[in-house]
């Protein structure tokens, strides 16, 4: 019988899709973003094919440039929608007045807070796969690996995972949705300005290379160092990028070129992500009960501890069986930058 | 263990920080009865009510549901109360029938069973020709009968409103005090809260006076007649004489009779408060006729449930600011 319950399908997600996707507005949104990803991706293939009128641009690179511009179009696409998609997800029951209703039902907060989740996200997931197709031009070119594409859909899923929590976090603790949409893209803005701003502060007060694990919080870091390509002995990148998309993706070390391989930053930024996006969820969990809010009573608690463990095991496992194939940056000694030295220039006598 | 009440306040208490907004409530609500909850607004009776239904932990005290305590019964009392809020929300991008469809996936009905659920409350709450429309376009009546219709899914054995007739006009208030006999009818136990006193005079069996938190009265409805004329200040009961003659000097005449404590004039007949038995009542028929008064009609006012209100809560009042 409980199983049998537990096999319905959550009726939040059938409610959900059910006015989501009724009428056209849905396909309208789908057919614009479809589009515009067309219409830049175009022009950027026009303006890397003008760059290839002064040097040689072998096929693969314009297609990597073609990749990484996609995906970077798609991670802004995520930033912008899902916190407007799952902000209102609790809050707006409670706008509603609907909320209470939901609440006297057997539905459980734990089923809600999964229905709405997945139900945005499903919404998300939609565009990222119907822009497959586009991503798959990129092959035309060469240069990126179907594992690439993968992983980099992957990225694209656990970025919108948190940020799809986090909304809905916001939502049930904020209570309103205005104040949860705002919460929600200073959040997003956050996590892409507060590493950038942390290197500087950083590089500027102890005149060094900042430590590039910082940038693991940085969603476009972390997308960047999953789905660049190896870099090359010579240590070119690509040409439209140039080099940018390391900078961004914290592989300072292809940049140094002396061979010592950094762990990517994806090794740190998946396992922060999907630790915040568990944080945030045990949050809301408590936060979408009606009475008894912080009791958490031994069960869930123990399922709770179980998750966590596994988690934390997990990570620890995968980083200590890969510790031999990475070389780590020895900090002091090779990112100190030197002082300048005032150089005094001699005057010449040009005559 | 089973209980003969459906529903059973003990001690019932909220506090809001120093604010208490109900106290030491002890409800006893027998099993098939409509029940009226009602005082003035601000009295407690939503407070109460969401406690009932499970969405309010109480500061102190239990409520039992057929005798057993909901606080130990888990989720499955969710399964026998059925509520609906004062204030309610729809969906609004929803089709009527989904709104139901999605409430009976709530309360996990096989699908199977959901089409026919959907149609019959659609029938019960006379909404079948709306099925298909958007819920939006329903009007304020209709939407809070589609809402009945929403805590009837899982056929709850007791149900809960709260306000069901606020803000709708005096059809739809027929039509819902229909609905409502007609769900007593089927056996079940109906808690109405209201501050709406005439309409729950005629539909409930019994009634619970709450005032500032407090039971002021409770039981029966001819039950409570009686204690609020005892709690009341005023003694006696109100008579009313209609009469063709001139109205002034027939007021004057009926005041200076025996047992009659005043008699004033009310929208062209005569009211007068009566401190005595049926045959003095009788008596003092005879004699107003026999003074050559023409009588068209004599009788008593019944003091209905708002007279009573009233006197109990405004007694309480002015008791308190002293």
């Amino acid at each position: 019988m409980i199983l049998k319950e537990r096999l319905q399908p959550n009726p939040i997600i059938v409610k959900e899709l059910r006015s989501r996707m009724r009428g056209a507005r849905a396909f309208i949104i789908l057919t614009i973003m479809l589009l515009a990803l067309a219409g830049a991706l175009y022009g950027i293939y026009r303006l890397t094919m003008l760059s290839a009128r002064y040097q040689t641009i072998p096929g693969p690179y314009i297609g990597q440039s073609l990749f990484q511009s996609l995906l970077m179009l798609e991670m802004l696409v995520i930033c912008m929608l899902t916190p407007a998609l799952t902000a209102g997800a609790i809050s707006g029951e409670r706008e509603k007045l609907t909320y209470e209703m939901l609440l006297t039902t057997p539905l459980s907060p734990t089923r809600i807070l999964w229905g709405k989740l997945i139900s945005a996200l499903s919404y998300i997931l939609l565009l990222l796969v119907a822009a497959i197709p586009l991503a798959s031009i990129v092959f035309i070119f060469g240069g990126v690996t179907p594992m690439q594409l993968v992983r980099s859909f992957l990225v694209l899923t656990v970025v919108a995972l948190l940020l799809g929590t986090v909304g809905i976090f916001m939502s049930a603790w904020l209570g309103r949705s205005g104040r949860a949409t705002v919460m929600s893209y200073l959040f997003v803005l956050l996590l892409f300005v507060s590493p950038i701003i942390a290197l500087i502060v950083i590089g500027v007060s102890r005149q060094q290379i900042p430590p590039y694990e910082l940038l693991m919080i940085n969603p476009l870091s972390f997308l960047f160092s999953a789905t660049l390509p190896a870099p090359s002995s010579s240590g070119v990148g690509m040409r439209v990028f140039n080099g940018l998309g390391f900078v961004i993706a914290g592989r300072f070390d292809v940049m140094e070129g002396d061979g010592n391989i950094l762990r990517p930053l994806y090794h740190y930024s998946l396992p922060l992500y999907l630790g915040l996006t568990l944080a945030f969820y045990m949050l809301a969990a408590q936060l979408v009960k009606p009475t008894r809010r912080w009791r958490i009573d031994l069960r869930s608690g123990l399922i709770a501890f179980v998750i966590v463990a596994l988690v934390a095991g997990s990570v620890v496992y995968g980083f200590y069986s890969t510790k031999d194939q990475y070389g780590y940056w020895d900090a002091e000694e090779e990112r100190f930058i030197p002082p300048v030295q005032p150089e005094i220039i001699e005057a010449v006598d040009l005559e | 263990m089973n209980s003969m009440y459906a529903l059973e306040t003990k001690n019932l208490t909220r506090r809001y920080g120093k604010l208490t907004a109900v106290d030491n409530l002890n409800l006893q609500i027998p099993a098939g009865s409509l029940f009226g909850l009602i005082g003035p607004n601000g009295a407690g009776k939503t407070t109460t009510m969401r406690m009932l239904a499970g969405l309010l932990d109480p500061s102190e005290g239990e409520i039992l549901l057929h005798g057993e305590s909901t606080r130990s019964s888990g989720s499955r009392f969710r399964h026998e109360l059925g509520y609906m809020p004062d204030f309610f929300g729809v969906y609004e991008d929803m089709l009527v029938w989904e709104y139901l469809d999605f409430f009976a996936r709530c309360y996990n009905i096989p699908s199977a069973q959901r089409d026919t659920l959907t149609s019959e409350l659609l029938d019960l709450v006379d909404l079948a020709d709306k099925r298909d429309e958007y819920v939006e376009a329903l009007s304020r009546g209709m939407r809070q009968r589609l809402c009945l219709a929403h805590a009837l899914v899982h056929d709850p054995k007791v149900l809960l409103l709260d306000e069901p007739a606020s803000g709708l006009d005096p059809r739809a208030r027929v039509e819902m005090r229909e609905l409502l006999r007609e769900l007593g009818s089927m056996g079940k136990t109906v808690i109405v809260s209201s501050h709406i006193l005439a309409e729950l005079s005629e539909l409930c069996d019994s009634v619970g006076i709450i005032e500032r938190g407090q039971l002021v009265a409770s039981g029966p409805i001819n039950q409570i007649t009686t204690q609020a004329q005892l709690h009341g200040q005023k003694q006696g009961k109100l008579l009313r004489i209609q009469t063709i003659s001139e109205i002034s000097s027939t007021q004057e005449l009926l005041s200076q009779m025996p047992n009659v404590m005043n008699a004033i004039e009310n929208e062209g007949a005569i009211e007068i408060e009566f401190d005595g038995d049926a045959e003095a009542t009788a008596q003092l028929l005879a004699q107003i006729v026999n003074q050559g008064i023409l009588v068209t009609s004599f009788g008593e006012v019944s003091s209905d449930l708002e007279d009573i209100f009233m006197r109990v809560t405004v007694g309480n009042q002015a008791e308190g600011e002293l």
